[in-house]
């Protein structure tokens, strides 16, 4: 029998038993609607973490540090002291637990990072640096982080830009503080200057500091630290704590467009030296962390689902084999082969999964159209136009073919049955 | 007995036998039959002698315990399961006592069930249906159920169903056991003006003595033995 004929005859085969093919096909929706939402959530959530780390980070930044590692600290887990670096210590609440410690960075790391292949610039990062205030004109005084714009900076603003050249006393604040200086809006307050208090410890003084707002960062729901002109944050940094050749940390960048399996390269470049190195990767990786767990635990329950339905398709399709002996039997004396009735029977079962798969892939889809326009409204406002429920076309056809895969598998035990049947048996019975 | 040269189907001391050790039943203890071509042969017994079981074995639907069936000259147990699958598709129509026509199909459809499963195109199996179905003079239900129709009308169409694939044998089991003297009458006579128009083979498997009375050749089984 031809294909075509194949696929129409189990069609009309299933109609036949509407409301069984109906509750099977049932079984099968619930399953790959699940299915589909969960994946629409991970998806959407995926992309709407993406968006945020824009905001944080490029993919040619690479952050880098000094670490403690096990070879540098006592068996017991104590780091040793390395002259020419301060340390700061962290972990081990119990007796043996070890203790790790970041060390600072100096001009020979400087050095031998920029030496490194892939690196194009690296510059010491000062987020170490404490301010006491950020003020502008006479309102509130702020607390605020801060940090050093280098050069090239590429994350998109809601207004302005990265201070340049020529303003060595740029500043970039978070949104959030738009509406604390009491503007209406970010473009209001470019060119605006807003004082800095810094204060030293020896000897005991504050200072104030001048910066020009060049830009305004966007609006998301983390906020990150104010970025300063690179001079200028130099210059807290010295008065601060007498020097600027130890710094807490190096940002490295790698050229724009550079390939993930370049930056990975990078990074195990910088570890062979000794160093930690943290990728645009390591950072989307950390935020994806949970959100994969949580993600793999609801496919876990929606395969469960799933499975469920299977059981039940293959009982309904012993039940239609079983009712359709005579059919079969006239069948096979006509000339239908073995091979042909288990291919009817398979292609029955297949089709049950593929409606089931693709009317669940379009009920989820539904549910996406009319609640991502109110999700955007309600729960996740802020992040521009970007829906929380995403249906990459490939996995909903992924999981319409994985459907049919199970129809499949459950359909096996009844279709090989079918072809089994003994004609004459089959004939004699009314 | 001889095979003759001239015969289309030849079979050489068949048996059959069912159950195992101790519930051993044998059916058919032994059959010789020759059927020559455009021939119409009567196996008649009562209802238990063999008689269906041995059509069964000579239209290739099921393997004898042991003993020949050659059919033009080749060997149905020496067929595997797709040689005598494709054997009755192509050579073979089928006319049961209870009709077993596809209820959900219509008319047209049933008739050409045996072409569909041989792969040809939708057109000339529709094409070839009409002209099965105009010889039995059913053309114009051809869009009805099989449900809609008589008793009688039932098996001329499944008649036209056997004669479609222009078979070398028909094999009819009972045809006119679901049906009443008249119209049963009028089916035979429909089957034997066909049968002799086209000269196929036609086995006859029936208790009515008077119908085995028309056919060429009669076989009378019992206890799963020729008798005279």
């Amino acid at each position: 029998m031809r294909l075509p004929d194949y696929i129409a005859t189990a069609q009309t085969n299933l109609l036949r038993t509407k409301v069984r093919t109906f509750l099977t096909v049932l079984a099968f929706v619930i399953g790959t609607f699940t299915l589909a939402m969960v994946t629409a959530f991970s998806q959407g959530l995926r992309s709407y973490v993406n968006t945020q780390l824009n905001a944080y980070g490029q993919p040619n930044v690479i952050r880098v540090s000094l670490g403690s590692t096990p070879s540098q600290a006592s068996s017991s887990g104590v780091p040793y002291y390395q002259s020419n670096r301060q340390a700061t210590v962290t972990g081990g609440g119990g007796p043996h637990d070890g203790k790790t410690a970041s060390y600072t960075l100096g001009q020979s790391d400087l050095s031998k990072v920029k030496a490194t292949p892939g690196i194009v610039a690296a510059y010491p990062d000062y987020s170490t640096l404490n301010i006491d205030y950020v003020q502008y004109q006479n309102t509130h005084k702020y607390v605020m982080q801060v940090q050093g714009a280098y050069p090239t900076e590429t994350i998109a603003l809601s207004a302005g830009s990265f201070p340049a050249a020529n303003q060595p006393d740029g500043i970039v604040i978070p949104y959030s503080y738009v509406e604390a200086f009491g503007a209406s809006s970010p473009t209001q307050l470019l060119g605006k200057t807003v004082s800095i208090q810094v204060s030293s410890v020896q000897p005991v003084q504050t200072h104030i500091y001048t910066a020009t707002i060049t830009g305004v960062l966007p609006d998301t729901a983390h906020q990150p630290a104010a970025y300063l002109a690179n001079q200028l944050i130099a210059r807290m940094v010295q008065f601060q704590t007498g020097s600027t050749t130890q710094f807490s940390g190096i940002t490295a960048l790698a050229r724009n467009n550079v390939a993930k399996s370049e930056r990975a390269q990078i990074k195990s470049a910088l570890q062979s030296k000794g160093y930690k190195a943290e990728t645009y990767d390591d950072l989307i990786a950390n935020f994806n962390k949970p959100l994969t767990v949580v993600s793999a635990g609801l496919t876990g329950f929606a395969a469960i689902a799933l499975l469920a339905a299977t059981i039940g398709i293959v009982n309904t399709l012993l039940m239609a084999v079983l009712e359709r002996t005579q059919e079969i039997g006239l069948l096979k004396a006509l000339g239908m082969r073995k091979k042909g009735i288990t291919f009817i029977y398979l292609v029955e079962a297949a089709s049950i999964g593929f409606w089931g798969g693709v009317i669940g892939v379009a009920l989820a889809m539904i549910v996406g159209l009319v609640a991502n326009p109110i999700l955007n409204r309600t729960v996740f406002t802020g992040i521009g136009s970007t829906h929380i429920l995403a249906y990459p076309l490939s996995y909903m056809a992924g999981i319409i073919i994985g459907a049919m895969i199970i129809g499949l598998l459950a359909g096996t035990l009844p279709a090989v049955r079918a072809g089994r049947l003994d004609p004459i048996e089959a004939l004699r019975r009314e | 007995m001889p095979e003759s040269k001239t015969s289309l189907i030849a079979a050489t001391d068949l048996r059959k036998t069912y159950g195992k050790k101790s519930n051993v039943y044998e059916a058919l203890r032994g059959i010789n039959l020759s059927i020559k071509p455009g021939e119409s042969m009567a196996i008649v017994g009562k209802s238990g002698s063999g008689k269906s079981t041995l059509m069964h074995l000579l239209a290739g639907l099921d393997h004898p315990s042991s003993g020949k069936i050659i059919w033009n000259g080749q060997a149905l147990t020496d067929m595997n399961e797709g040689q005598l699958t494709s054997l009755r598709n192509t050579r073979v129509g089928f006319i049961f006592q209870q009709f077993f026509l596809q209820p959900t199909l219509t008319v047209m459809e049933n008739t050409y069930l045996p072409l569909k499963i041989a792969g040809v195109s939708p057109g000339k199996r529709k094409q070839l249906a009409s002209e099965a179905l105009q010889a039995v003079d059913l053309l114009d239900k051809a869009d009805n159920r099989a449900t809609d129709l008589s008793g009688g009308q039932r098996q001329r169409v499944a008649i036209a169903r056997a004669l479609i694939n222009k078979p070398d044998v028909i094999f009819a089991d009972e045809p006119t056991g679901n049906l009443d003297s008249e119209t049963g009458q009028q089916v035979i006579n429909l089957l034997f003006e066909l049968q002799k128009k086209h000269n196929i083979t036609l086995v006859i498997v029936t208790h009515d003595e008077d119908l085995a009375k028309r056919c060429d050749q009669t076989i009378n089984i019992r206890d799963g033995k020729v008798v005279k």
